[in-house]
Protein backbone atom coordinates (compact mmCIF):
# COMPACT_ATOMS: atom_id res chain seq x y z
CA UNK A 1 0.00 0.00 0.00
CA UNK A 2 2.78 2.38 0.50
CA UNK A 3 4.80 1.42 -2.14
CA UNK A 4 4.40 4.41 -4.01
CA UNK A 5 4.89 7.70 -3.44
CA UNK A 6 1.64 9.76 -2.77
CA UNK A 7 0.98 11.94 -5.28
CA UNK A 8 -0.43 15.41 -4.73
CA UNK A 9 -3.88 17.00 -6.18
CA UNK A 10 -1.01 19.18 -8.91
CA UNK A 11 0.41 15.63 -10.05
CA UNK A 12 -2.66 13.76 -10.15
CA UNK A 13 -4.03 16.71 -12.61
CA UNK A 14 -1.25 16.79 -14.67
CA UNK A 15 -0.55 13.08 -14.76
CA UNK A 16 -4.36 13.22 -15.66
CA UNK A 17 -3.75 15.63 -18.75
CA UNK A 18 -2.08 12.74 -20.89
CA UNK A 19 -5.45 11.07 -21.30
CA UNK A 20 -6.49 12.04 -24.76
CA UNK A 21 -9.21 13.94 -25.65
CA UNK A 22 -12.40 12.82 -27.37
CA UNK A 23 -12.34 13.83 -31.54
CA UNK A 24 -13.47 17.53 -32.29
CA UNK A 25 -16.01 16.51 -34.34
CA UNK A 26 -17.23 14.29 -31.19
CA UNK A 27 -16.68 17.18 -28.44
CA UNK A 28 -18.67 19.15 -31.18
CA UNK A 29 -21.93 16.85 -31.10
CA UNK A 30 -22.16 16.88 -27.26
CA UNK A 31 -21.36 20.50 -27.41
CA UNK A 32 -25.10 20.78 -29.15
CA UNK A 33 -27.05 19.09 -26.44
CA UNK A 34 -26.94 22.62 -24.98
CA UNK A 35 -28.88 23.69 -27.73
CA UNK A 36 -32.44 23.07 -28.20
CA UNK A 37 -32.23 24.65 -31.60
CA UNK A 38 -29.07 22.50 -33.25
CA UNK A 39 -29.43 21.92 -37.02
CA UNK A 40 -29.29 18.70 -39.10
CA UNK A 41 -26.45 20.07 -41.29
CA UNK A 42 -24.78 20.80 -38.51
CA UNK A 43 -24.68 17.44 -37.06
CA UNK A 44 -24.07 15.67 -40.46
CA UNK A 45 -21.32 18.44 -41.75
CA UNK A 46 -19.39 16.89 -38.04
CA UNK A 47 -20.08 13.66 -38.94
CA UNK A 48 -18.84 13.82 -42.28
CA UNK A 49 -15.86 15.67 -41.46
CA UNK A 50 -14.26 12.79 -39.38
CA UNK A 51 -13.93 9.68 -41.91
CA UNK A 52 -13.60 7.47 -38.84
CA UNK A 53 -16.82 8.33 -37.89
CA UNK A 54 -18.81 8.71 -41.04
CA UNK A 55 -17.83 4.88 -41.30
CA UNK A 56 -18.69 4.06 -37.89
CA UNK A 57 -22.23 5.67 -38.24
CA UNK A 58 -23.38 4.47 -41.52
CA UNK A 59 -21.89 0.91 -40.74
CA UNK A 60 -24.67 1.47 -37.79
CA UNK A 61 -27.51 2.87 -38.69
CA UNK A 62 -26.91 -0.17 -41.44
CA UNK A 63 -26.68 -2.63 -38.67
CA UNK A 64 -29.93 -4.96 -38.03
CA UNK A 65 -30.77 -3.04 -35.03
CA UNK A 66 -31.89 -0.29 -37.09
CA UNK A 67 -33.10 -2.61 -40.32
CA UNK A 68 -33.49 0.56 -42.17
CA UNK A 69 -35.27 -0.68 -45.85
CA UNK A 70 -32.15 -0.23 -48.70
CA UNK A 71 -30.16 1.35 -46.18
CA UNK A 72 -28.73 4.44 -45.82
CA UNK A 73 -25.51 5.93 -47.53
CA UNK A 74 -25.54 9.26 -45.84
CA UNK A 75 -25.90 11.06 -42.98
CA UNK A 76 -28.65 13.24 -43.57
CA UNK A 77 -30.67 10.04 -45.16
CA UNK A 78 -30.32 8.39 -41.68
CA UNK A 79 -31.60 11.84 -40.28
CA UNK A 80 -34.75 11.46 -42.46
CA UNK A 81 -35.08 8.29 -41.39
CA UNK A 82 -34.39 7.71 -37.93
CA UNK A 83 -34.39 11.05 -36.61
CA UNK A 84 -31.75 14.20 -35.21
CA UNK A 85 -32.00 12.58 -32.00
CA UNK A 86 -31.49 8.98 -32.69
CA UNK A 87 -28.18 9.87 -35.35
CA UNK A 88 -27.14 12.44 -32.77
CA UNK A 89 -26.94 9.25 -30.15
CA UNK A 90 -25.69 6.87 -32.61
CA UNK A 91 -22.94 9.22 -33.10
CA UNK A 92 -21.76 9.95 -29.56
CA UNK A 93 -22.18 6.36 -28.66
CA UNK A 94 -19.81 4.75 -31.59
CA UNK A 95 -17.48 8.00 -31.15
CA UNK A 96 -17.31 7.89 -27.60
CA UNK A 97 -17.30 3.96 -27.54
CA UNK A 98 -14.38 4.11 -30.29
CA UNK A 99 -12.29 6.86 -27.75
CA UNK A 100 -12.66 4.46 -25.17
CA UNK A 101 -11.53 1.60 -26.73
CA UNK A 102 -8.04 3.28 -28.26
CA UNK A 103 -7.16 5.10 -24.80
CA UNK A 104 -8.05 1.53 -23.12
CA UNK A 105 -5.91 -0.54 -25.07
CA UNK A 106 -2.78 -2.36 -23.28
CA UNK A 107 -4.11 -1.48 -19.99
CA UNK A 108 -4.24 -5.08 -18.68
CA UNK A 109 -5.73 -3.80 -15.05
CA UNK A 110 -8.28 -2.32 -16.90
CA UNK A 111 -11.57 -4.30 -17.65
CA UNK A 112 -12.87 -2.37 -20.79
CA UNK A 113 -15.03 -4.73 -22.39
CA UNK A 114 -16.88 -4.73 -18.55
CA UNK A 115 -16.48 -0.83 -18.29
CA UNK A 116 -18.27 -0.16 -21.96
CA UNK A 117 -21.04 -2.67 -20.79
CA UNK A 118 -21.23 -0.72 -17.43
CA UNK A 119 -21.37 2.63 -19.58
CA UNK A 120 -23.95 1.83 -21.79
CA UNK A 121 -26.07 0.16 -18.98
CA UNK A 122 -26.00 2.88 -17.17
CA UNK A 123 -26.46 5.68 -20.56
CA UNK A 124 -29.59 3.17 -21.16
CA UNK A 125 -30.95 3.32 -17.27
CA UNK A 126 -30.44 7.46 -17.75
CA UNK A 127 -32.18 7.53 -20.91
CA UNK A 128 -35.51 5.80 -19.88
CA UNK A 129 -36.07 7.59 -16.67
CA UNK A 130 -38.42 10.11 -16.96
CA UNK A 131 -37.57 13.07 -18.83
CA UNK A 132 -38.74 16.94 -19.39
CA UNK A 133 -37.83 16.78 -23.25
CA UNK A 134 -35.98 15.11 -25.66
CA UNK A 135 -33.32 16.94 -25.44
CA UNK A 136 -32.64 16.32 -21.57
CA UNK A 137 -32.97 11.90 -22.43
CA UNK A 138 -30.12 12.85 -24.94
CA UNK A 139 -28.45 14.48 -22.93
CA UNK A 140 -28.80 11.93 -19.71
CA UNK A 141 -27.55 9.18 -22.41
CA UNK A 142 -24.55 11.06 -23.03
CA UNK A 143 -23.99 11.54 -19.49
CA UNK A 144 -24.45 7.72 -18.97
CA UNK A 145 -21.63 7.10 -21.32
CA UNK A 146 -19.44 9.53 -20.15
CA UNK A 147 -19.75 9.44 -16.21
CA UNK A 148 -16.94 6.91 -15.18
CA UNK A 149 -14.59 8.62 -17.71
CA UNK A 150 -11.93 9.42 -15.09
CA UNK A 151 -11.78 5.67 -14.19
CA UNK A 152 -10.16 5.05 -17.70
CA UNK A 153 -8.11 8.37 -17.28
CA UNK A 154 -7.08 6.88 -14.02
CA UNK A 155 -6.38 3.97 -15.56
CA UNK A 156 -4.70 5.57 -18.60
CA UNK A 157 -2.36 7.99 -16.76
CA UNK A 158 -1.88 6.29 -13.46
CA UNK A 159 -1.91 2.72 -14.07
CA UNK A 160 0.54 1.59 -10.97
CA UNK A 161 -2.55 3.77 -8.13
CA UNK A 162 -4.86 2.19 -11.17
CA UNK A 163 -3.81 -1.25 -9.55
CA UNK A 164 -3.72 -0.93 -6.23
CA UNK A 165 -6.75 0.33 -6.22
CA UNK A 166 -8.14 -2.07 -7.72
CA UNK A 167 -6.33 -4.34 -5.08
CA UNK A 168 -7.52 -1.58 -2.83
CA UNK A 169 -11.26 -2.24 -3.30
CA UNK A 170 -11.01 -6.41 -3.42
CA UNK A 171 -9.59 -6.61 0.03
CA UNK A 172 -11.97 -4.40 1.61
CA UNK A 173 -14.78 -5.19 -0.68
CA UNK A 174 -15.81 -1.52 -1.07
CA UNK A 175 -16.92 0.96 -3.34
CA UNK A 176 -14.59 1.93 -6.24
CA UNK A 177 -15.10 5.60 -4.77
CA UNK A 178 -13.93 4.84 -1.43
CA UNK A 179 -10.66 2.45 -2.96
CA UNK A 180 -9.53 6.10 -5.25
CA UNK A 181 -10.26 8.31 -1.91
CA UNK A 182 -7.99 5.94 0.36
CA UNK A 183 -5.27 5.50 -2.86
CA UNK A 184 -5.51 8.63 -4.29
CA UNK A 185 -7.42 11.19 -1.91
CA UNK A 186 -9.68 11.98 -4.89
CA UNK A 187 -12.48 9.63 -7.40
CA UNK A 188 -13.17 9.44 -10.69
CA UNK A 189 -15.98 11.25 -10.43
CA UNK A 190 -13.47 14.68 -9.61
CA UNK A 191 -11.18 13.65 -12.03
CA UNK A 192 -13.99 13.03 -14.74
CA UNK A 193 -15.28 16.39 -14.14
CA UNK A 194 -12.04 17.96 -14.40
CA UNK A 195 -11.47 16.43 -17.71
CA UNK A 196 -15.12 17.44 -18.78
CA UNK A 197 -14.77 21.12 -17.68
CA UNK A 198 -11.12 21.03 -20.03
CA UNK A 199 -12.72 19.81 -22.57
CA UNK A 200 -15.85 22.65 -22.87
CA UNK A 201 -18.28 19.84 -22.49
CA UNK A 202 -21.79 21.02 -21.90
CA UNK A 203 -22.30 22.61 -18.20
CA UNK A 204 -24.83 19.52 -17.59
CA UNK A 205 -22.42 16.71 -18.75
CA UNK A 206 -19.67 18.44 -15.93
CA UNK A 207 -21.97 18.23 -13.52
CA UNK A 208 -23.03 14.93 -13.74
CA UNK A 209 -19.61 13.25 -14.16
CA UNK A 210 -18.65 14.96 -10.78
CA UNK A 211 -21.77 14.63 -8.93
CA UNK A 212 -23.11 11.53 -9.87
CA UNK A 213 -21.82 9.80 -6.24
CA UNK A 214 -22.44 12.78 -4.01
CA UNK A 215 -25.43 10.88 -1.79
CA UNK A 216 -24.28 13.65 0.92
CA UNK A 217 -24.19 17.78 1.39
CA UNK A 218 -24.58 20.21 -1.29
CA UNK A 219 -27.29 18.83 -3.91
CA UNK A 220 -25.79 18.16 -7.29
CA UNK A 221 -27.91 18.85 -10.55
CA UNK A 222 -30.82 17.45 -11.63
CA UNK A 223 -28.64 15.32 -14.03
CA UNK A 224 -26.28 14.11 -11.93
CA UNK A 225 -29.63 12.77 -9.67
CA UNK A 226 -30.50 11.49 -12.95
CA UNK A 227 -27.12 9.42 -13.72
CA UNK A 228 -26.60 9.15 -9.86
CA UNK A 229 -29.82 6.85 -9.78
CA UNK A 230 -29.50 4.89 -13.20
CA UNK A 231 -26.08 3.94 -12.03
CA UNK A 232 -27.65 1.88 -8.71
CA UNK A 233 -30.52 0.71 -11.42
CA UNK A 234 -27.65 -0.42 -13.81
CA UNK A 235 -26.07 -2.45 -10.73
CA UNK A 236 -29.46 -3.66 -9.90
CA UNK A 237 -29.95 -5.30 -13.28
CA UNK A 238 -26.58 -6.33 -13.58
CA UNK A 239 -25.05 -4.95 -16.59
CA UNK A 240 -21.67 -5.58 -16.75
CA UNK A 241 -21.93 -7.86 -13.49
CA UNK A 242 -20.08 -5.72 -11.19
CA UNK A 243 -21.65 -7.78 -7.78
CA UNK A 244 -22.78 -4.94 -5.94
CA UNK A 245 -25.05 -2.15 -5.87
CA UNK A 246 -23.66 1.48 -4.87
CA UNK A 247 -25.34 3.65 -2.12
CA UNK A 248 -28.10 5.46 -3.05
CA UNK A 249 -29.11 8.52 -2.02
CA UNK A 250 -32.72 8.66 -1.12
CA UNK A 251 -32.92 12.41 -1.58
CA UNK A 252 -31.62 12.36 -4.92
CA UNK A 253 -34.72 10.17 -5.94
CA UNK A 254 -37.36 12.52 -4.05
CA UNK A 255 -35.66 15.49 -5.71
CA UNK A 256 -36.19 13.51 -9.46
CA UNK A 257 -39.81 12.41 -8.00
CA UNK A 258 -38.78 8.76 -8.43
CA UNK A 259 -39.98 5.46 -6.83
CA UNK A 260 -38.54 2.24 -8.19
CA UNK A 261 -42.50 0.93 -8.39
CA UNK A 262 -42.87 3.37 -10.87
CA UNK A 263 -39.73 2.78 -13.23
CA UNK A 264 -41.00 -1.29 -12.71
CA UNK A 265 -42.31 -1.13 -16.14
CA UNK A 266 -39.00 0.39 -17.76
CA UNK A 267 -37.08 -2.35 -16.89
CA UNK A 268 -38.02 -4.24 -20.21
CA UNK A 269 -37.29 -1.79 -22.58
CA UNK A 270 -34.09 -0.29 -20.52
CA UNK A 271 -32.94 -4.27 -21.11
CA UNK A 272 -33.54 -4.23 -24.74
CA UNK A 273 -31.82 -1.38 -25.40
CA UNK A 274 -28.98 -2.44 -23.18
CA UNK A 275 -28.86 -5.57 -25.50
CA UNK A 276 -29.08 -3.70 -28.60
CA UNK A 277 -25.99 -1.18 -28.08
CA UNK A 278 -24.00 -3.81 -26.81
CA UNK A 279 -24.58 -5.83 -29.86
CA UNK A 280 -23.77 -3.51 -32.48
CA UNK A 281 -21.23 -2.16 -30.22
CA UNK A 282 -19.95 -5.88 -30.12
CA UNK A 283 -19.80 -4.98 -26.44
CA UNK A 284 -19.46 -8.83 -24.65
CA UNK B 1 -46.28 -25.02 -21.65
CA UNK B 2 -45.47 -21.87 -20.54
CA UNK B 3 -44.52 -18.50 -22.81
CA UNK B 4 -43.08 -15.80 -22.92
CA UNK B 5 -42.55 -12.29 -24.63
CA UNK B 6 -38.98 -11.80 -26.51
CA UNK B 7 -38.27 -8.80 -28.19
CA UNK B 8 -36.06 -9.61 -31.59
CA UNK B 9 -35.12 -7.95 -34.91
CA UNK B 10 -37.66 -8.42 -37.42
CA UNK B 11 -35.02 -11.25 -40.03
CA UNK B 12 -35.26 -13.47 -36.67
CA UNK B 13 -38.91 -13.62 -36.83
CA UNK B 14 -40.56 -16.04 -38.70
CA UNK B 15 -44.08 -16.96 -40.07
CA UNK B 16 -45.98 -18.66 -37.32
CA UNK B 17 -44.46 -16.98 -34.65
CA UNK B 18 -47.32 -15.32 -32.41
CA UNK B 19 -47.37 -11.15 -31.16
CA UNK B 20 -46.42 -11.06 -27.72
CA UNK B 21 -47.26 -7.09 -27.69
CA UNK B 22 -49.04 -4.78 -30.05
CA UNK B 23 -46.66 -3.03 -32.95
CA UNK B 24 -46.84 0.34 -33.28
CA UNK B 25 -45.66 2.76 -35.52
CA UNK B 26 -43.61 5.98 -34.20
CA UNK B 27 -47.01 7.70 -33.68
CA UNK B 28 -47.80 4.86 -31.16
CA UNK B 29 -50.84 3.71 -33.11
CA UNK B 30 -51.36 0.04 -33.13
CA UNK B 31 -50.57 -1.89 -36.41
CA UNK B 32 -51.02 -5.06 -35.78
CA UNK B 33 -52.35 -6.19 -32.08
CA UNK B 34 -51.03 -8.71 -29.55
CA UNK B 35 -51.84 -12.37 -30.42
CA UNK B 36 -52.08 -12.11 -34.07
CA UNK B 37 -49.77 -14.99 -35.76
CA UNK B 38 -47.39 -13.39 -38.11
CA UNK B 39 -47.04 -14.56 -42.22
CA UNK B 40 -44.92 -14.05 -44.98
CA UNK B 41 -46.71 -11.33 -45.65
CA UNK B 42 -47.13 -9.30 -42.58
CA UNK B 43 -43.54 -9.80 -42.17
CA UNK B 44 -42.98 -7.92 -46.05
CA UNK B 45 -45.34 -5.39 -44.62
CA UNK B 46 -43.74 -4.72 -41.75
CA UNK B 47 -40.35 -4.35 -43.04
CA UNK B 48 -41.60 -1.84 -45.70
CA UNK B 49 -42.85 0.15 -42.80
CA UNK B 50 -39.28 0.37 -41.29
CA UNK B 51 -40.52 -1.87 -37.99
CA UNK B 52 -37.17 -3.04 -36.79
CA UNK B 53 -37.86 -4.79 -33.53
CA UNK B 54 -40.84 -7.26 -32.32
CA UNK B 55 -41.96 -8.97 -29.50
CA UNK B 56 -43.09 -12.32 -30.08
CA UNK B 57 -44.02 -15.62 -27.79
CA UNK B 58 -41.70 -18.20 -27.05
CA UNK B 59 -42.45 -21.31 -25.59
CA UNK B 60 -40.43 -22.08 -22.13
CA UNK B 61 -39.26 -25.44 -22.60
CA UNK B 62 -37.93 -25.85 -19.13
CA UNK B 63 -38.88 -28.06 -16.56
CA UNK B 64 -40.86 -27.07 -13.30
CA UNK B 65 -37.66 -28.47 -11.63
CA UNK B 66 -35.24 -26.49 -13.90
CA UNK B 67 -37.04 -23.26 -13.46
CA UNK B 68 -37.43 -23.42 -9.83
CA UNK B 69 -33.67 -24.08 -9.93
CA UNK B 70 -33.32 -21.02 -12.13
CA UNK B 71 -35.62 -18.83 -9.59
CA UNK B 72 -32.97 -19.66 -6.97
CA UNK B 73 -30.21 -18.35 -8.85
CA UNK B 74 -31.87 -15.35 -8.97
CA UNK B 75 -32.71 -14.98 -5.25
CA UNK B 76 -28.99 -15.82 -4.88
CA UNK B 77 -27.61 -13.43 -7.20
CA UNK B 78 -30.11 -10.57 -6.11
CA UNK B 79 -28.73 -11.41 -2.27
CA UNK B 80 -25.13 -11.01 -3.43
CA UNK B 81 -25.57 -7.44 -5.24
CA UNK B 82 -27.69 -6.12 -2.22
CA UNK B 83 -25.37 -7.71 0.04
CA UNK B 84 -23.81 -4.53 1.48
CA UNK B 85 -27.41 -2.45 0.99
CA UNK B 86 -28.28 -1.97 4.82
CA UNK B 87 -31.28 -1.00 6.49
CA UNK B 88 -32.56 1.44 3.67
CA UNK B 89 -36.44 1.64 2.20
CA UNK B 90 -35.85 2.47 -0.83
CA UNK B 91 -32.84 -0.31 -1.99
CA UNK B 92 -35.37 -2.69 -0.64
CA UNK B 93 -37.56 -1.23 -2.83
CA UNK B 94 -35.93 -1.97 -5.84
CA UNK B 95 -34.66 -5.21 -4.60
CA UNK B 96 -38.37 -6.31 -4.88
CA UNK B 97 -39.13 -4.63 -8.19
CA UNK B 98 -35.90 -6.32 -9.67
CA UNK B 99 -37.12 -9.45 -7.92
CA UNK B 100 -40.83 -9.50 -9.31
CA UNK B 101 -39.37 -8.88 -12.92
CA UNK B 102 -36.84 -11.54 -12.49
CA UNK B 103 -39.33 -14.36 -11.41
CA UNK B 104 -42.13 -12.90 -13.65
CA UNK B 105 -40.85 -15.11 -16.88
CA UNK B 106 -39.92 -17.87 -14.22
CA UNK B 107 -43.59 -18.40 -12.34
Amino acid sequence: MNALPVKSVDEILAAVENFPRLPAAVADILRTLDDENAEVDYLARKIQGDTGLLADVLRMANSPRYSIRGGVADVKKAVVVLGFNAVRNLASVVGISAHFREAGKGHDAFDLDRYMQHSIGVACCAKFLPHKSRNEADTAFVCGLLHDMGQLAIAFSMPDEFRMIVGYQMENDCHFSEAEQAVLGVDHAWIGAQLANRWNFPDAICEAIGGHHRITGEAPSRMADMVHVAEVLSHALDFGEYGEIPPLSGDAMLRLGLSFHQLRPLFGKIENEYCGYSEMLGVH
Amino acid sequence: MKTYGRNIPLELAEPGMKLASNICNQQGQVLVETGVELSEALLRALLKRGIGHVTVLYEDKRSEDELAAERAKVLDRLNTLFRNAGQDEMLDSLYQQVLEYRLEILA
